[in-house]
């Protein structure tokens, strides 16, 4: 406490200071020119790395500026908000300096907003030039005046007047102690990539994928990593969800209302290592599908993130803090009852209260259980958040997980299993709410506890965007209060159906239980089936139709799991056996998607009659595989064989160019193509043998020598 | 049916997924924005004599807010170069409403006293209609306030019609003024002409917002 408020008095006095400076030091600051100069907050020295140079030399001139603590300037782009240095230059004719040349930059929030700025020092490089006319024995002049915001919590605007002499001289001389200097801030500045970087833009998200081995290796060890980009196009603050692969990374970025279909997004990929090293490479991604091998399974960061970890320090709440917080997370619980997607699970929760409704003591029961299903959840989030917190793991805690796409996938499950759960194809925990199943069955009692969790879980959309201000504050908080915090959301979520069920006149006002109960239960199925279509089509555009099949493959193991249990579910093997299909179903979809992409030696590129034409000129083999999605046994060929290892080495010996003509869709020109062969449809292969003449047709069930032999024959290694 | 009872596992792993999904929803919020085109976000502050005012009071009129903060140089680049107030008594002759903001935050630099704000409107010469105080950051972050200045008109229909900088060229030259085409300038006489502001988006320049 006592080093906080003296680093404030440190701060308000140095923002005094600089203020007098600048007022003081403005009308005087032209007049003299030298290599070094101080402002109350930071000192700029201008440097070469010659001492002496020859006329038509060119050399690398350096503008380094040593900050005050606490103090920042900004990259060629600020990010929010920050203009970085600029120079007016005022050097002899005989020199021509160039535009600075930036190192990667820091990210550092000010909630809500983002800068991308330097702090303690920074090296601007600059390409300097000497006229060949330059007379040797002249001393030229390098230098101006040079203009920089600098930034704490406050920004000041200096500006500062550097010269240094440089003499001609008939062999140049180099400046050891500057040389240095420009070596480190040389090896410092971005490197050009040398693998591929694309972008994908799906309404606001943009994916951008980068496949290069030096990023993939740097990936390997990494603490964070981020883009940072030239242009306005992609908002600045937000955390980037990162995935990782053999060959790369992959990041999540939104886009801003500046980005258009069109618009350039250039900038610098920055990989911190848990070393601390700090490593970048400019990127300008084309606009096409992303490489393959960069987004095998989630990035997870180790460096807190910047956003989090500038949350000022919790201050210990009073007493009138910890009622209002506790007060609002009630108030919010009470209201999340209302909210689209707690109302379903809450209607089931109402009509198992009817039905015990004329049991009071039951009734009471269920209440109680039901309150403790809701508290349990909503304590086992404040613990999980907690768990993150302390492991560092504010990245993970605090991003933006609803967007990576396994989370959507597991939901989807979770909604599909609950509506047939509603329809009655299964029971959970004998009856679900007690509804339809025996009164006496003690079970009704887990059923509620069931619910109330239900509830909790479901009740998950919506209550991040109602919540964030009380669960924001509530973070900053010590590790009990948090979950203190959570628990009373429950709590008030679990209110009024509690209190109901301690209210014997409930049971008066509500019709007699009988088949419209059953009814009614089977009828809120349908909202849950339309939940987990719309996470579907979410998911269709996060992972896209493979993320989709994921799903609906996990949907259809986790039926047949219900489907034994319910059919064999007795014995302790079909037990086992049905449990373990459950879980399978569940993980299928998450599974899925983070199988890691097969390693091909030969890929595939489109069909099309020019290709063929131009690789025959080049004397290639060409092997065309015309197939589609739809043909199942065009993807048996593929799997058994074509994607087999002999025929894969074949392709790979022969120098093979491998086309696929993918008739999944309509496509005239494949469809006369087929029709010039005499094919009737497909699967249909054709193999060019690289002397020319006419190619090898194939159709039907293929094996891979049968393939193999004609690869090698028609490249007349055989 | 009887493995479901007996078997708390599918229950535990439920409870998990739903204690999972929840921290995951928990944490999902985001700022809003303000892109041309799209309806005014509405606000509801205090100005300087105490009256709260709101977007809803100004239905039919074109009004324009203005991001400042006294303490900030590139708000004071505008403002001792007469280019703010120049821009101000020019919309507000012609009927517009123009609404200073401030949403620096308690202790930070630009959060002032209704009565200081009072004095800086006269010490200056400013012409703004009020000057709205938002120590909250609410109206700052429904509106996507980055800097200051940073500029946004709406039409009388309540639409965002400009969201940018003042002025095309960033710097913190007051010699640039003159040289810079002053972008609420060009877009009220756009939508004067019934056309829509070009450009209508631009990247605001100047201090952070002090949120």
């Amino acid at each position: 406490m006592q080093a906080l408020s003296l680093r404030s008095l440190y701060l308000g006095c140095l923002r005094l200071l600089a203020g007098l400076a600048l007022a003081i030091a403005l009308p005087i600051l032209p007049a003299a020119a030298q290599p070094t100069a101080s402002t109350e907050l930071l000192t700029g020295t201008l440097m070469s790395e010659r001492s002496a140079a020859t006329p038509g030399d060119t050399f690398i001139g350096a503008l380094k500026l040593d900050m005050a603590d606490g103090w920042h300037v900004y990259w060629k782009n600020g990010g929010d908000s920050g203009l970085p240095p600029s120079v007016v230059w005022a050097n002899s004719p005989a020199i021509t300096a160039g535009d600075f040349r930036f190192p990667p930059p820091h990210a550092i929030p000010l909630v809500p907003l983002m800068s991308y700025a330097y702090e303690g020092e920074l090296v601007l490089l600059f390409d300097v030039k000497v006229a060949a006319d330059a007379k040797i024995g002249d001393t030229l002049t390098l230098g101006g005046a040079f203009d920089y915001q600098i930034c704490a919590d406050i920004c000041i605007l200096e500006t500062i007047n550097l010269s240094t002499s440089i003499p001609v001289a008939a062999a140049p001389l180099a400046d050891n102690a500057a040389g240095e200097i420009i070596a480190g801030a040389l090896a410092n500045l971005p490197a050009k990539l040398s693998g591929r970087a694309a972008i994908e833009r799906v309404d606001k998200i943009f994916r951008l994928g980068v496949a290069d081995p030096a990023v993939a290796s740097a990936m390997a060890n990494a603490a964070d990593v981020r883009f940072f980009p030239n242009g306005p196009h992609i908002e600045h603050f937000p955390t980037q969800p990162a995935k990782v692969g053999t060959e790369g990374v992959t990041l999540e970025l939104r886009a801003t209302d500046f980005a258009t279909p069109t618009s350039v997004i250039e900038g610098l990929l920055v990989i911190e290592g848990k070393d601390g090293s700090y490593r970048s490479w400019e990127i300008a991604p084309a606009n096409e599908p992303l490489p393959e091998g960069i987004a095998d399974g989630e990035f997870i960061r180790t460096k807190a993130d910047p956003a989090a970890a500038a949350a000022p320090p919790a201050a210990p709440l009073d007493f009138g803090g910890i009622a209002t917080l506790l007060g609002l997370a009630f108030l919010g619980g009470l209201v999340l009852n209302l909210m689209p997607c707690v109302l379903p699970v809450l209607t089931i929760k109402a009509a198992g209260l009817v039905h015990t409704a004329h049991d009071p003591a039951e009734s009471r029961r269920h209440g109680l259980a039901y309150l403790a299903g809701i508290v349990v959840c909503f304590a086992a989030v404040g613990l999980i958040l907690v768990a993150l917190k302390a492991a560092g793991d504010t990245a993970v805690g605090f991003g933006f997980q609803l967007q990576y796409s396994w989370v959507t996938a597991l939901f989807a499950l979770v909604m599909f299993a609950v509506g047939l759960n509603l329809l009655g194809v299964f029971e959970i925990g004998g009856s679900l709410a007690g509804i339809g199943g025996n009164m006496a069955d003690k079970g009704g009692v887990s059923g509620a506890f069931f619910t109330g969790l239900l509830a909790g879980f479901v009740g998950a959309p919506c209550v991040g965007p109602f919540m964030a201000p009380a669960v924001g504050v509530a973070l900053t908080q010590p590790a009990p209060m948090i979950v203190l915090v959570f628990v009373v959301i429950g709590l008030g979520l679990a209110a009024p159906l509690v209190l109901l069920s301690f209210t014997p006149a409930f049971a008066k006002i509500i019709p007699k239980p009988g088949r419209w109960m059953e009814t009614f239960r089977q009828a809120l199925a349908f909202p849950m089936f339309l939940t987990a279509l719309w996470l579907l089509w979410v998911l269709s555009k996060q992972a896209g139709a493979d993320g989709v099949l994921a799903v609906l493959a996990g949907g259809i193991v986790l039926a047949f799991g219900i489907w034994l249990a319910r059919r064999y579910g007795q014995g302790l093997v079909g037990r086992s056996v049905a449990a373990a299909l459950l879980i399978g179903g569940f993980a299928t979809a998450p599974v899925l998607m983070n199988l890691p992409k097969e390693q091909l030696l030969v890929e595939g590129s489109p069909w099309s009659p020019d290709e063929v034409s131009t690789l025959r000129s080049e004397g290639r083999v060409i092997l065309v595989d015309f197939t589609a999605t739809w043909c199942i046994t065009c993807q048996v060929n593929k799997s058994t064989t074509l994607k087999s290892a002999e025929v894969q080495k074949a392709m790979a010996d022969t120098n093979t160019a491998f086309l696929i003509a993918d008739w999944t869709n309509k496509d005239k020109v494949i469809g006369e193509e087929l029709a010039s062969h005499g094919a009737a449809g497909i699967p249909f292969y054709l193999i060019y043998p690289a002397s020319g003449g006419e190619p090898l047709k194939l159709d039907g069930l293929l094996s891979p020598g049968q393939i193999e032999q004609a690869i090698r024959e028609a490249a007349g290694s055989i | 049916m009887a493995i479901m009872k007996r078997d708390r596992l599918p229950l535990a792993l439920g409870a998990s997924a739903a204690a999972l999904l929840t921290a995951a929803a928990l944490v999902f919020s985001r700022a809003d924005a303000a892109p041309p085109g799209n309806a005014a976000p509405d606000f509801s502050e205090m100005n300087t004599a105490g009256q709260t005012i709101s977007l809803a009071n100004f239905k039919g009129k074109t009004v324009i807010l203005e991001w400042t903060n006294n303490g900030c140089p590139f708000v004071q680049k505008h403002y001792n170069s007469q280019n703010m107030q120049k821009t101000q008594a020019a919309a507000t002759a012609d009927g517009v409403v123009w609404l200073s903001v401030i949403s620096s935050k308690p202790g930070a630099q630009g959060n002032v006293t209704p009565a200081q704000a009072d004095k800086l409107t006269v010490d200056r010469g400013a012409k703004p209609t009020h000057v709205l105080l938002d120590p909250d950051g609410s109206m700052g972050r429904a509106y996507g306030a980055k800097t200051t200045p940073h500029m946004f008109i709406i039409t009388p229909d309540g639409k965002i019609a400009y969201n940018g900088a003042i002025d095309s060229i960033q710097s913190n030259r007051v010699d640039d003024v003159p040289k810079a085409t002053n972008y609420v300038t060009t877009a009220l006489a756009n939508l004067k002409a019934g056309k829509a502001p070009d450009p209508a988006l631009t990247v605001p320049y100047g201090c952070d917002v002090k949120y």
